[in-house]
This record gives C-alpha cells, sequence and structure tokens, in this order.
C-alpha cells in the first residue's frame, strides 16, 4: 500500500493513502487516511493526485489557523 | 429504559469505542441478521440489507473508504458473500467470533426470544425496521449507492 506521510513545520498533519484497486472507481486516488489537528475532517475527502492534496492540506492549515 | 435496552445501547458504545472496524462490521451483520432472524423476515443466513457502504460507515463512525476494505477481507477470507444487495454469511461461527457476539446479548437464549428480540433490536441502532428489511434512520442521507 502506498502511502506518504504529510508534515508541515515539522510536524505531521496527514497521512495519505493511495486507494487500490479493490476501491473500483476510486482506486489510484488518495484517500487522506488520518488527519492532525486542523487537517482532521469527519468526511475525509479523496484526491486525483498528491498535487489535490497538498492544496487541500494547505488550505485546512491555512484557514484553521 | 430496561435492562435489554441498555444492555444494547452499551454494546453500541462499546463497538464505537473499543472494536475494531472489523469486529464492529461483524457485530452489525450478526445482530441484524439474528434479530430479523427472531422475527421472521430472515433465514438461511441471508436477510435484506438495502444499505450503502456509506450508510454503514456513518452508522459505524468508520470512513467508506475503510468499511470497503472490511468487506473485502470478509469476502477475501469468505465470511461473508454479496447476492446484490443481500449479504450471505457463508461462516457464521467465524463471524460470530469475530463480533464477540454471544447469542445471550441479543437474548436469543431467553424463553422468549421473538418477543424480546422483535422489540428491542433497533431502538438504539441507527437503524429501524421497515416493513421487515432493516432501514437507515438517518434523514440526512438516504441509500441510494450499492455495495
Amino acid at each position: 500500500m502506498e502511502s506518504h506521510l504529510v508534515f508541515s513545520d515539522g510536524f505531521l498533519v496527514a497521512v495519505l493513502v493511495r486507494m487500490s484497486d479493490i476501491h473500483g472507481d476510486r482506486a489510484g486516488m488518495w484517500f487522506l487516511e488520518a488527519g492532525f489537528g486542523p487537517v482532521d475532517h469527519p468526511d475525509p475527502p479523496t484526491f486525483a493526485n498528491l498535487d489535490e492534496a497538498q492544496s487541500w492540506v494547505e488550505w485546512r492549515l491555512e484557514c484553521k489557523r | 429504559m430496561t435492562l435489554i435496552d441498555a444492555g444494547i445501547f452499551r454494546e453500541w458504545m462499546v463497538g464505537l469505542g473499543r472494536r475494531s472496524a472489523f469486529e464492529q462490521v461483524a457485530h452489525l451483520f450478526c445482530e441484524l441478521y439474528l434479530k430479523l432472524q427472531s422475527a421472521g423476515v430472515a433465514g438461511s443466513c441471508r436477510c435484506e440489507f438495502p444499505l450503502t457502504q456509506i450508510d454503514l460507515a456513518e452508522a459505524l463512525s468508520l470512513t467508506d473508504v475503510h468499511v470497503n476494505r472490511v468487506l473485502k477481507e470478509m469476502c477475501g477470507r469468505s465470511l461473508v458473500t454479496l447476492r446484490g444487495n443481500m449479504p450471505v454469511i457463508e461462516a457464521w461461527d467465524e463471524l460470530l467470533q469475530a463480533a464477540e457476539l454471544t447469542r445471550r446479548t441479543c437474548s436469543l437464549g431467553s424463553e422468549q426470544p421473538q418477543q424480546r428480540a422483535v422489540r428491542c433490536p433497533f431502538a438504539y441502532s441507527p437503524f429501524e425496521l421497515r416493513q421487515g428489511v432493516p432501514t437507515w434512520r438517518a434523514t440526512s442521507s438516504s441509500p441510494t449507492g450499492s455495495w
């Protein structure tokens, strides 16, 4: 399972996981497996690519600052 | 609230707080099946279950992505198979073990199983029984997708 840890200013803020083939038409997308602090979300989103995920994480950090 | 009601309420709290996702889904399947069976609307380890993965996720405080993983694992281990919207429990004992569910918990070991089980099953769960079919109680979403 491919995954990424996302850091901001040295702090872990998110874990992104690439969705495998078992997820059907969402396979290959990135899922917010866990978000911490302002990045936590009750309905974790999925992203088409890592750039989109990074933008969303940055937006969450910015708007909750 | 009776002692049985309180027992069911506690089971749900324990499930949400302490059970793994796999155990929670197994518990839900077993609980629903036992109660539908005692109500006479399910049998042969299968029951109507027109709920989406999103509904299951919301009911169990999981993500739909993770519910999908759990269901795939259950199917992979041949515990459950899906025929359309109808889950079929293929390995009842194993699923019951995963759910840590006893017949006593379900009030089915009592002298009046039907009366008790029919009365209490959905009182504190996010589902209600409509015409013998477990139906998502929440009004914010409705089961529109499929498994």
